[in-house]
């Protein structure tokens, strides 16, 4: 057996991930061989290591990256015009939407006020006000402010 | 804010009282903060609401959670809040390692490419599989394989050389002697 298979093997039996047939096989094979032996006692050390290391810094989870790079400067004022033109538009045309059809129409229903953190830890629908629509076949759901 | 979810899938609430504690780990690690985890793991569970038959086409459903999660940890950190920002810091950074075959370790794994120290997390921490960490990262699982093969070997040698220092120092010797 060349070294890279033992080692792989190594590591696959200290995780739990060698079925037991295999493992077996893997045992007999480094009672007939201490050199084999020395090393797959290192590799297993190593796995242990990596293990208590990773366990005791968090710090070494990869944290995702942050969103894509902004755009150049003159594209990037750009962009952000054409946007503040687009909320005032939408925002005309919502109110004017809102006047023409408020009048007549009951309010929605509250939103419950949010739990206490055990509570919302609780279940995982405590932070959302959820009400089946049978008509529909769906759930809509409101998030607590 | 409303949207319209499917029903919900039999069994969602036990799946989140198995996995509740596994997941608010998960980002503990990455958020370290307290109404960020809360906000996340409930975010989490929403979004496997919207689609609860993909539930039941995963081969893991405790894998497909813990996908779920890394974009929705990713998502909120894209959104530029920073950690901690209430002061309630869950976790501390560890102070220098008096270890010095754990201060190796430390350093070859935090050398580590993202995919590698991922599957490192994933495996050492969380405790997931090969096959639970191939779902959760949308890789094969030969590639969790031999990521993780090659970071141990990396490791290895790390630990041998720092070994090998130990044995030649001064210190070592007058041990010795």
């Amino acid at each position: 057996m060349n070294p890279e298979a033992l080692e792989a093997l190594v590591v696959d039996r200290e995780l739990g991930e060698l079925s037991p047939e295999a493992a077996d096989l893997l045992e007999a094979y480094l009672r007939l061989s201490p050199e084999a032996r020395a090393s797959a006692g290192a590799m297993a050390a190593a796995v242990g290591v990596a293990r208590a290391t990773v366990r005791n810094h968090p710090g070494l989870a990869p944290i995702p990256r942050p969103g894509p790079v902004p755009l150049p400067g003159w594209t990037s004022w750009l962009a952000r015009a054409a946007a503040a033109v687009l909320l005032l538009g939408g925002g005309i045309w919502i109110g004017r939407r809102a006047e023409v059809g408020s009048a007549g129409i009951p309010a929605g229903p509250a939103v419950a006020a949010t739990g206490s953190p055990a509570a919302r830890a609780a279940n995982p629908w405590a932070r959302y006000q959820v009400a089946y629509d049978a008509r529909r076949g769906a759930y809509t759901v409101a998030r607590h402010p | 804010m409303t949207m319209e979810l499917a029903p919900p899938a039999d069994g969602i609430e036990r799946l989140y009282r198995e996995t509740r504690e596994a997941l608010a780990g998960y980002f503990r690690r990455r958020h370290r903060a307290i109404h960020v985890v809360e906000d996340l793991l409930h975010e989490t569970f929403l979004r496997l609401m919207r689609r609860p038959d993909r539930l039941g086409e995963a081969r893991s459903p405790r894998a497909y959670l813990f996908g779920i999660a890394r974009h929705v940890s990713a998502e909120a950190w894209r959104s530029a809040e920073p950690p901690a920002a209430d002061g309630r810091v869950l976790e501390t950074l560890a102070a220098a390692e008096p270890d010095p075959r754990l201060a190796a370790a430390r350093e070859t794994i935090a050398a580590l490419p993202d995919l590698q120290r991922e599957i490192l997390d994933l495996r050492f921490q969380h405790d997931l599989s090969y096959a639970e960490i191939a779902e959760t990262l949308g890789v094969p699982v030969g590639t969790v394989r031999s990521r993780l093969h090659n970071a141990m070997r990396l490791l290895r040698a790390r630990l041998a050389q720092e070994d090998g220092a130990s044995e030649g120092s001064p210190d070592h010797e007058s041990r010795s002697a």
